[in-house]
């Protein structure tokens, strides 16, 4: 029988706030996070909105390495995890150092690194430390958190575009379930990055001003930043231990569409295979879910595909299921929005309160109806499944479930 | 109980390099330990080597549709994992999609074209980036392109750990596979080289700047940085009685994976990070130290790396044979750790490398090798391994 596992953890920085209270509170308030951007020149786009993390510096978390020479994802990641960490209260040395890995996604890396580096050039200047460049590799998002938090097990970064931190999720609870570690800090991380939004904006995608998932005349999506991380252990360690649970990350599932490069499945088949894997992993039966976290971008090709996968999966019970989009509030984190909303589920069923999707007018009528609009649901929340996708027709779907408390 | 349940065995591989795309040739100049050629300037002024890939005609394999916005690390991994299924003979117009997986290693493929996006957009404007080229911004595009191509929807995961990605992407694709998440998974590492990522490797120390000749040879006590190389190596991992099942010829078996970190920059502690990640590996793998008959090492010449790496060695394996393939094929990077693993399929089937193509130059030619070990060590304090052994 395989291994149950225990959240215990949470550390979330984000353009709503950061720390899991702050966070909460400005998410089940419906507080929308996005406005100008701040950390680069936008006046060359058509539009200026994103959404930043502008309450806690991140790099004030970081006590080993030198923060200047670590990217904006990096620091983001290890303040998120040293959050999380300090949150799960682990007894020192409970766990061998070598028993506790890292897992961490991250779509864009370190890209503020090389931003930075290109305008220290455009001013003349070409004397920028090695290892400032070195750190720029995706490798050192995980490997940061390692450092910081002094552990030995594996220290992996995942790369999957906007389903990073899922993935990352998932990875860990493999190396769990197979004995290669005792707990594990996951998550995902990626900071605001100028080439990032250059993509997004040649790609006609990004809404001039709000994020509107599910509604008839939404825009687009809104490119952000953030981090989250989650500390998961062996269930029955866990509660040994007397530890906080949260929740129990159930299962997950993944799939690929192998449609497009970076429109999704326009049938959403790639989101409903990883939806059905991911119940079935958790052995959960579908109308025991109670709360959708959907991918919800608020672009009209993502937002039909989902609704339509959702349908697919659920059928007439659908409408019955509430699915909202935080994304409406925080816009697009990339690769580390799946690890941000995981949290966002963990702390819904911890709480019994559904976040909302703000900036909901007219609903589309080919997207899902019970879109919890524009105020947050107090409800008992027992199982609750959060979808990502990706460039790529990458897909990830993880299953949270209530722990008897 | 059923002992075959959880082993899982390699059916197929294929590889792009700078032998062309033929592993047996790469697997040639490996076992007899070719060094590339010197490179010059146009002022015949020696500069760091750098294994370039070379006799590769994307087209006489993929065709011509579709190939237009790719980048070579997206052609070379396409072709690396065509031929490795082709060399598992399966044909992918047959096989089950929602069962057919992806792993892909790579560290550094979105890098030419964020850069260059990011410096057109400050330069000349955001509007002068070509919408093409926006999914080869993102490290996981060759593993997206490969998808499609092959009709891969069991998953698609890129893993970006530095020099250990390869190895780890092999782990990652055992426990896939064992967690019955798909049948057949194509796991392949790549990476190109371009300006971006000569910058990189320039502005990060890991090149060397004189002693060119010297550089980039694994343990080599005078050896200041890497020799880079490009290319792609894949295989196509089954459960052992799924391939059995279809009348596969299997190759190897992969036997275990496990990582370590180090999180101090302390020689001591590394070397206890490196013997105990080899240790697991071996543990989890049923296996003793004393049974490992060949080691391929993922040293690249960078001094303080491979002087732990050797040092481990030493301690956990005195007397075992050390191979290291990127005195020939250069430091791949992501890619690396897939290479290790086809040149010790080829190992344990051919049997026989020459002595001097082993970096414990004492040893003798080796002439039986049932049982190898892969290691791969980060430079922030990974260090990765990975158990292959013989079919039996």
């Amino acid at each position: 029988m395989k291994k149950r596992i225990a959240v215990t953890g949470l550390g979330v920085l984000s353009p709503i706030g950061s720390g899991q209270e702050q966070f909460w509170k400005a998410l089940i308030s419906g507080e929308v996070g996005t406005s100008e951007i701040k950390s680069f020149n936008t006046s060359l786009f058509n539009v200026n909105c994103g959404g930043e993390v502008t309450d806690v510096d991140p790099a004030a978390f970081i006590k080993k390495l030198n923060p200047e020479m670590l990217g904006r994802t990096s620091q983001l990641a290890v303040a998120a995890s040293c959050m999380a960490w300090s949150d799960a209260s682990l007894p020192p040395n409970i766990y061998p150092k070598h028993r506790i890995g890292v897992c961490m996604g991250s779509s864009l890396g370190n890209s503020s690194v090389l931003e930075s580096v290109h305008d220290m050039q455009i001013r003349g200047e070409n004397n920028i430390p090695s290892d400032y460049i070195l750190n720029s590799s995706l490798d050192t998002v995980a490997n940061s958190v390692s450092i910081e938090l002094g552990l030995e097990g594996p220290s992996l970064t995942i790369s999957t575009a906007c389903t990073s931190g899922n993935n990352a999720i998932s990875l860990g609870m493999n190396l769990i379930q197979e004995g290669d570690v005792d707990a594990v800090v996951v998550g995902g991380a990626d900071g605001i990055s100028r080439f990032c939004y250059t993509v997004f904006h040649r790609l006609g995608a990004m809404a001039q001003e709000l994020c509107q998932p599910f509604t008839k005349d939404r825009k687009g999506m809104i490119v952000s930043e953030g981090a989250a991380s989650l500390v998961l252990e062996d269930m029955e360690k866990a509660k040994q231990r007397g530890a906080t649970i949260y929740a129990e990350l159930a299962g997950y599932g993944l799939s690929s569409d192998a449609y497009h490069l970076t429109a999704p499945h326009p049938e959403g088949m790639g989101a409903a295979l990883a939806m059905e894997r991911a119940i079935e992993d958790a052995h959960v039966e579908k109308k025991d879910i109670s709360y959708i976290s959907a991918h919800g971008t608020g672009t009209k090709a993502n937002d039909i595909s989902e609704s339509l996968a959702i349908y697919s999966v659920f059928g007439e019970q659908t409408d019955s299921i509430p699915v909202s989009s935080i994304k409406s509030m925080l816009g697009h984190a990339m690769g580390a929005s799946s690890a941000i909303e995981a949290v966002a589920c963990t702390l819904a069923i911890f709480h019994s309160v559904i976040p909302p999707t703000m900036n909901v007018t007219e609903l589309d009528p080919k997207c899902v109806k019970n879109i919890v609009p524009n105020r947050a649901i107090h409800q008992p929340v027992d199982v609750a499944i959060s979808n990502a996708f990706a460039f790529g027709g990458n897909i990830s779907t993880i299953v949270l479930k209530g722990v008897t408390r | 109980m059923n002992q075959n349940k959880d082993r899982i065995v390699v059916t197929g591989m294929g590889t792009v390099s700078s032998y062309g795309v033929d592993d047996k040739a790469l697997w040639s100049a490996i076992q007899n330990g070719v060094l590339p050629p010197m490179q010059t300037d146009v002022d015949s002024k020696e500069v760091p080597r750098v294994v370039r890939v070379n006799q590769f005609e994307a087209t006489e394999f993929l065709g011509k549709k579709g190939l237009q916005f790719k980048q070579y690390s997206s052609l070379y991994l396409s072709v690396a994992s065509v031929l490795a299924l082709n060399d598992a003979s399966i044909d992918i117009e047959s096989v089950q999609s929602d069962r057919l997986g992806i792993v892909v290693s790579t560290n550094y493929i979105g890098l030419k074209m964020s850069s260059k996006f990011d410096k057109t957009s400050i330069t000349e404007g955001p509007k002068f980036v070509s919408p093409m080229q926006t999914p080869n911004t993102v490290v996981n595009s060759p593993a997206s392109y490969l998808a499609i191509r092959i009709q891969s929807r069991a998953f698609n995961t890129t893993i970006a750990s530095g020099f250990c990605a390869g190895l780890d992407a092999l782990g990652y694709a055992i426990s896939m596979l064992k967690k019955k998440n798909a049948d057949t998974v194509v796991v392949g590492g790549t990476e190109e080289w371009n300006d971006e990522i000569e910058w990189y490797y320039e502005n990060a120390g890991l090149l060397p700047k004189k002693d060119f000749e010297k550089s980039g040879k694994a343990f080599h006590p005078e050896s200041k940085g890497i020799m880079p190389g490009e290319g792609s190596a894949a295989v196509v991992l089954e459960r052992y009685e799924d391939a059995v099942k279809r009348g596969a010829t299997i190759l190897g078996e992969l036997v275990s994976w496990y990582s370590c970190f180090t999180p101090t920059e302390s020689s001591e502690s590394r070397i206890r990070g490196s013997i105990r990640c080899m240790d697991t590996a071996i543990q989890k793998g049923h296996e003793y130290n004393k049974n490992i008959d060949l080691i391929i090492s993922g040293a690249n010449g960078l001094p303080e790396q491979d002087s732990i790496e050797l040092h481990a060695l030493n301690q956990s394996f005195p007397n075992t044979p050390i191979l290291g393939i990127k005195n020939t094929i250069g430091e791949t990077s992501g890619a690396g750790g897939l290479f290790q693993l086809v040149s010790s399929i080829h190992a344990i089937r051919n049997k026989k490398i020459a002595g001097h193509a082993l970096l414990n130059s004492s040893s003798n030619e080796l002439n039986d090798i049932r049982t190898a070990l892969l290691t791969g060590n980060n430079l922030s304090g990974a260090t990765s391994a990975v158990l292959v052994k013989e079919f039996i």
